[in-house]
């Protein structure tokens, strides 16, 4: 547009307003919705009045000193082009209430000439569609992210504002969502949607990147129109950034257009029949006011230099930030009867508390305010039972709502006790929370663990989220506080039903309670707590390994759970074989929990032990003493292990300059149809100086069946490669079964078999 | 095995000239079960320029994630305290989309990661080893012991291991005792297993590496002889501290003679002048104003990408969860710096840090064990900078006659002038066998004169009452951003080992 025909089209305009109609919109058209008005027909008309004021931005233009009256805003609209298709804009802008019935967006063009009007929402639309980065893309959803989509809609809160599948009136109205959105725009709103509309009316509920596009999928289920790529007209672009702040949009809309706020006659100085809250058309806003909205508004005019109470003022947010559709607040606002059964748990056993969120009667009383603010504003763990999710609202705007429920609520306060010891009265507070106390565990979490069939709030946060007048209170009377608990009293009539703890005394019991749970995270586990057993095994026909410390063997041992139900742990720093056992690998609880400092458990309760000392040594002779090392031994050098193609190691290690390979493979016996260990040392760089000998056992009882094969113990015979002469020797206390390894070649290999005796039977 | 000249070897990797870098700390983990610090409460701010993004896990994954590495291909690599090493794609895409794919299992608790040459070179509890897929498969098939020189006297002892460095590998080992041979040192072990004693004193260690400069440093506890947790110079032949390491000097001869002991119930001031190898903690984390646990930490090489902190260090702490800037500079051939508040509210206690190439930073570790405020029993979150530039106190440097303060952002030149903008304390804790220290020798330094750079970003204070050893506790929260902002994070704490000489400072 040039500048001629531009000066021309807004002379048009200018002479358009002289010509005042009696319009007919204000009977045909539904009125804008406030969720938080039209579930609650019980708040009073003045404070409708201002909510009103408040949520339809008229003290944007209509300035006011009153903070209860300030203009919530409306959607930032840079980067509308990232989420919005240009021709929805174009017919939304031309009439707002005839394409979203219900909106809270005024005609602003409805005192021009059609055809400007046209060309004016052509203009805007096209503006507002230039600015983003322009790369929206629409793709079809899959039917299952729908249907997740569908069920994330119906139950993490959506429907508290928003109509479900089945209509319910008075709804928040979404309009056509998809003549109006790209999937991609839609998703990446819902994903953040303070990030456009920071007002905080369409809180964040904390989807995630995949539920925002299931919920996205679902919203545009019945989008068939592929949007059109977006061509740039500079021009019409540059018109509608003219008429953008021409015709005041900016007054309520964030954007980069440069433009001023509009700003009109004062709130205190309007007249109730002019304007805006005529039935005429003129240059203002045109809202499809009902005549109650109408006279709501007329009622804080004419009242217009009250003050409210705070619970007027409390009242007023809630509504406006519709926390009623949710919440209850004495007796103000709650779940309406046709929303209720959209309110659901993940756990039915915790009853009514378990699926409906919790009353705010007295809040200010009972949350500690830096756990409110973080409610409010960052999310706090907590109610993970319920399926309705807490969301988020922008800080700012709750500011004084905060303020105001910590300043209203009262309670008697609890007289400090104190105790001679501080510790024992945390001890008593554990064993009290315990399965021998009062078994807090059968219902609450602890870090997280479930004990008993319920998974109520977390009692590591209690003492966070908590103040402790409200905790002293409440445990002596829940049902006093919430109706709808499943928590009993452990102190009937005051009676401590625990009088061996504390000497029973009621008030010293809830108080070391108290100070236990204030160790929050840091507090010692109570008696009871219920751990999941652990067990490591062989999968896929592949050997699992844990190196770690075992029982007897140290911190370097290394355990192989072989497929077949065969296993063994290596002594890394004594390079020895250290135990063998058959069955289930291993529990490796004692290392992977807690601090780790404990032991890995084989499964079994038989395993086979060595003596944990290197297996091999230089001896002059074959029945030479065994050396004796204290500790480590210079001498050996572990070196790692391969893994072949079933994972099962080859261990590596050096004595002196002897290179040696040890290798386990689980082998079957055919005839038992069990596995044996077949075990395979490699030998290299012999010297041939000394004799080198293995030792393969240590027993009391050590007896040769026949030439390679001995029967260890009660439970163990080992079989050795023919070509490899053992000898059994005595000692003092016991027997050793030694080979020793004459070679003269590079490498030398051995075999030997570990089998358990009850294979033979 | 016994030293010979100064280093231990392997027989299995003869030294050749190839030498590859891997810093390896061994000690133990020892937090005392003690109530937690409160949040510094500034987290609603934090979010608006920093968010966490959780990096979703497969519900059969434990990822108690103890190191981290980037691997060539992109991808990130994860050594668990469960033992196992993953490889990790689209954990630096927005959102998050990881694909797990586990590398190697059975491990002991990995506290240190690296990828070089082909190999992962990993500390793990028992030993360094030199990790190979040799078939390519995926899967690693190759456990090459480098070195495992150290014992275990008792189950708290543990070992944390820096990255591959230019020059070699460093280990640091730890325990009360001391029982067992090289407990409490710092140890450098080369891609050939040479390893080589560089550091005794080591109290309990949590994370190891270089700083911008390539200056090797390590995180300590709070515990005897420290007072509060610190970031301690890994001098070579320095002492750290902790005099029940002094057993071992005879098995390290390139050590030199085993230092004199400290006095107990001392200072670090007084002691640094009697004993020659005591170096002083560099920078002083004041015990739960600025961490209870610090773990591990990475430097900020993404050149802006993570916004205005560039080169700064990034540490966690395994016990609040949360992640603090550390600036270093060398005064006097001393290292020391100051620390400062980042992002509280991570989910789990962190362990390790790691920036990606996309200037994101990856957290991760546990609750397990120790008191954590994280309520999760493990996590993998990622630091995302939102583009907005917080209003931050950059970095701190010493001055001869005080300090030079630089801003993210122009400073409102009236909030400067008033005197309740740079409010400071100097203190120090005393050097002894107990365990901790209450802040002591309280002073109040004056600030004299507060001088603002033509683009009111600097403040140069003129104060009088530096105290030389001493914490100097910045309290920033009168000062104000020219658009009328506070700070994000008002505190910060210079630890001056060492006042400038005139004309050496920062000017």
């Amino acid at each position: 547009m040039n500048r001629v025909t531009g000066n021309l089209f807004i002379a048009l305009g200018l002479i358009t307003v002289q010509t005042t109609l009696t319009s007919s919109l204000a009977q045909t058209a539904v009125p804008p919705v406030i969720g938080g008005l039209q579930q609650h027909s019980d708040i009073e008309p003045l404070l409708a009045g201002g909510i009103l004021l408040s949520e339809l931005n008229c003290t944007a233009c209509h300035s006011s000193n009153k903070k209860w009256l300030s203009f919530k805003g409306a959607p930032d609209l840079s980067g509308t082009g990232n989420r919005m298709i240009e021709d929805h804009l174009k017919e939304f802008i031309t009439d707002p209430a005839g394409t979203k019935p219900g909106t809270t967006m005024p005609n602003l063009l409805d005192h021009l000439s059609e055809a400007e009007r046209n060309q004016t929402a052509k203009a805007l639309a096209h503006y507002l569609t230039s600015n983003g980065s322009g790369s929206v893309s629409n793709q079809n959803t899959a039917s299952d992210s729908v249907e997740r989509g569908r069920v994330l809609y119906h139950t993490v809160g959506c429907v508290a504002c928003h109509s479900p599948e089945n209509p319910i009136e008075g709804s928040v109205p979404l309009g056509s969502l998809e003549s109006k959105y790209t999937l991609s725009g839609l998703a990446s709103f819902l994903r953040n949607p303070l990030l456009t509309r920071p007002s905080g009316r369409m809180p964040d509920l904390n989807l995630n990147h995949e539920e925002a596009a299931d919920l996205a999928g679902y919203l545009l289920r019945n989008q068939t129109r592929q949007v059109s790529p977006f061509i740039l007209d500079v021009q019409l672009a540059e018109q509608g950034r003219i008429l953008f702040n021409k015709h005041g949009c900016i007054t309520c809309h964030q954007n980069n257009s440069g433009g001023e706020a509009n700003q009109s006659i004062a709130l205190k100085n309007l007249r109730e029949n002019e304007g805006c809250l005529s039935n005429r058309k003129g240059n203002w806003p045109r809202y499809a006011l009902s005549n109650e909205q109408k006279s709501d508004i007329i009622e804080v005019l004419q009242n217009i230099n009250l003050r409210l109470n705070e619970e007027q003022e409390i009242q007023t947010t809630l509504t406006k930030f519709n926390c009623i559709a949710c919440h209850r607040r004495n007796s103000y606002g709650g779940i309406a009867e046709s929303r209720n059964e959209y309110f659901s748990s993940q756990d039915p056993n915790l009853g009514e508390q378990g699926r409906l969120p919790p009353t705010l009667t007295g809040a200010g009383v009972k949350l500690k305010p830096a756990w409110l603010r973080q409610i409010l504003v960052q999310g706090a763990p907590g109610r993970n039972y319920l399926n309705t999710r807490m969301p988020q609202f922008p800080a700012s705007h709750l500011e004084r709502l905060m303020v105001l429920i910590d300043q209203t609520d009262q309670l008697p306060s609890v007289d400090p006790i104190s105790f001679a010891k501080i510790n024992d009265a945390k001890r008593a507070g554990r064993d009290l929370t315990g399965t021998d106390g009062l078994n807090c565990l059968a219902c609450h979490t602890f870090k997280g663990k479930r004990t008993g069939a319920m998974g109520a709030l977390d009692l590591t946060v209690m003492a966070q989220r908590l103040q402790r007048d409200w905790f002293h209170q409440y445990l002596l009377q829940p049902q006093q506080f919430s109706p709808n608990t499943l928590m009993p009293t452990y102190w009937i009539n005051g009676q401590s039903q625990k009088p061996e703890i504390l000497e029973g005394r009621t008030n010293d019991q809830i108080e070391a309670l108290w100070l236990y749970l204030s160790e929050g995270y840091s507090a010692g586990e109570p008696r009871g707590l219920r751990r999941e057993p652990m067990k490591l095994v062989s999968t896929n026909s592949e050997a699992v390994m844990l190196r770690r410390s075992y029982r007897g063997i140290g911190k370097r041992g290394i355990g192989v759970g072989y497929p077949g139900e065969v296993n063994l742990v290596y002594n890394a720093e004594q390079l020895c074989l250290a135990m063998i056992w058959r069955g289930e690998f291993a529990d490796p609880a004692g290392v992977w929990r807690s601090q780790g400092h404990g032991t890995v458990r084989p499964l079994s309760r038989n395993p086979i032990s060595f003596p944990q000392m290197p297996e091999l040594a230089f001896l002059d002779r074959p029945n030479a003493d065994w050396p004796t090392v204290q500790g480590r031994s210079e001498h050996y050098q572990f070196n790692g292990y391969t893994l072949d193609e079933q994972r099962r190691p080859t261990f590596r290690y050096h004595y002196l300059n002897v290179q040696v390979d040890d290798n386990f493979v689980e082998t079957l016996n055919p005839e038992s149809g069990t596995h044996f260990l077949r075990r395979t040392l490699v030998f290299k760089s012999i010297s041939p100086q000394k004799t080198l000998v293995f030792r393969a056992a240590e027993n009391a009882e050590i007896i040769a069946k026949n030439s390679n094969r001995f029967q260890i113990g009660n439970n163990l015979r080992i079989t050795i490669s023919k070509e490899f002469p053992a000898q059994i020797i005595n000692l003092k206390n016991s027997r050793q079964l030694r080979v020793p390894i004459h070679s003269n070649s590079e490498e030398t290999s051995m075999i030997l078999d570990y089998n358990w005796e009850a294979d033979r039977k | 095995m016994k030293l010979k000249t100064g280093t231990l070897k392997n027989p299995l990797h003869p030294p050749n000239s190839l030498r590859v870098g891997l810093l390896l700390i061994l000690f133990s983990f020892t937090v005392k079960a003690e109530k937690l610090a409160e949040y510094w409460g500034t987290s609603e701010q934090e979010a608006t320029h920093y968010r966490i993004i959780d990096v979703p896990i497969p519900d059969e994954i434990v990822l108690e994630a103890g190191s981290f590495d980037i691997v060539p291909d992109g991808r990130l690599a994860i050594g668990t305290r469960h033992g196992e090493i993953y490889l990790v794609d689209g954990a630096f895409e927005d959102p998050p989309s990881p694909t797990y794919h586990r590398f190697a299992s059975g491990l002991d608790e990995i506290t240190g990661l690296s990828w070089r040459d082909g190999s992962f070179f990993i500390s793990q509890q028992t030993e360094v080893s030199r990790i190979t897929d040799l078939d390519g498969d995926g899967r690693a098939d190759e456990f090459r012991t480098l070195s495992d020189v150290w014992g275990f006297a008792n189950y708290h002892e543990f070992s944390f291991g820096s990255k591959c460095d230019p020059d070699g590998n460093i280990c640091l080992s730890k325990s009360y005792e001391s029982l067992e041979k090289f407990r409490g040192w710092a140890l450098k072990v080369t891609s050939e297993g040479e390893t080589i004693p560089i550091c005794s004193g080591i109290r309990s260690p949590c994370g190891v590496g270089p700083n911008a400069e390539g200056v090797m440093f390590y995180a300590e506890s709070q515990g005897p002889w420290n007072g509060s947790c610190s970031l301690k110079h890994l001098k070579p032949g320095g002492f750290m501290g902790h005099p029940i390491s002094f057993n071992w000097y005879d098995s390290a001869p390139n050590m030199g003679p085993k230092p004199i002991e400290p006095k107990n119930r001392s200072r670090m001031i007084i002691e640094r002048k009697r004993v020659p190898e005591l170096v002083p903690y560099a920078v002083v984390f004041p015990y739960r104003k600025m961490g209870q646990q610090l773990s591990g930490f990475d430097v900020d090489s993404t050149k802006g990408a993570f916004g205005p902190f560039a080169n700064q260090m990034f540490i966690g702490d395994f016990s609040l969860g949360v992640v603090m800037r550390v600036t270093t500079e060398k005064i006097n051939g001393i290292w020391q710096g100051a620390c400062y508040p980042f992002r509280e509210g991570f989910a789990t206690g962190l362990l390790a840090v790691q920036f990606t190439p996309n200037g994101r930073l990856i957290t991760g570790g546990t609750n397990r064990g120790w008191p954590v405020r994280g309520p999760k029993p493990f996590a993998l979150q990622r630091l995302d900078w939102t583009g907005a530039v917080p209003f931050e106190v950059k970095e701190i440097n010493a001055l001869p006659d005080g300090f030079l303060l630089t801003f993210t952002k122009p400073v409102d030149p009236s909030s400067t002038g008033n005197p309740e903008s740079f409010k400071i304390q100097a203190y120090t804790h005393i050097y002894h066998q107990g365990y901790g220290s209450p802040e002591v020798d309280l002073s109040i330094p004056q600030v004299q004169a507060v001088e603002l750079t033509a683009d009111s970003t600097q403040v140069r204070l003129r104060v009088n009452g530096l105290i030389k050893g001493h914490v100097h506790d910045f309290d920033l929260s009168a000062l104000r951003s020219k658009s009328g902002a506070p700070l994000v994070h008002a505190k910060a704490y210079y630890t001056l080992n060492e006042i400038p000489r005139s004309g050496s400072g920062v000017e």
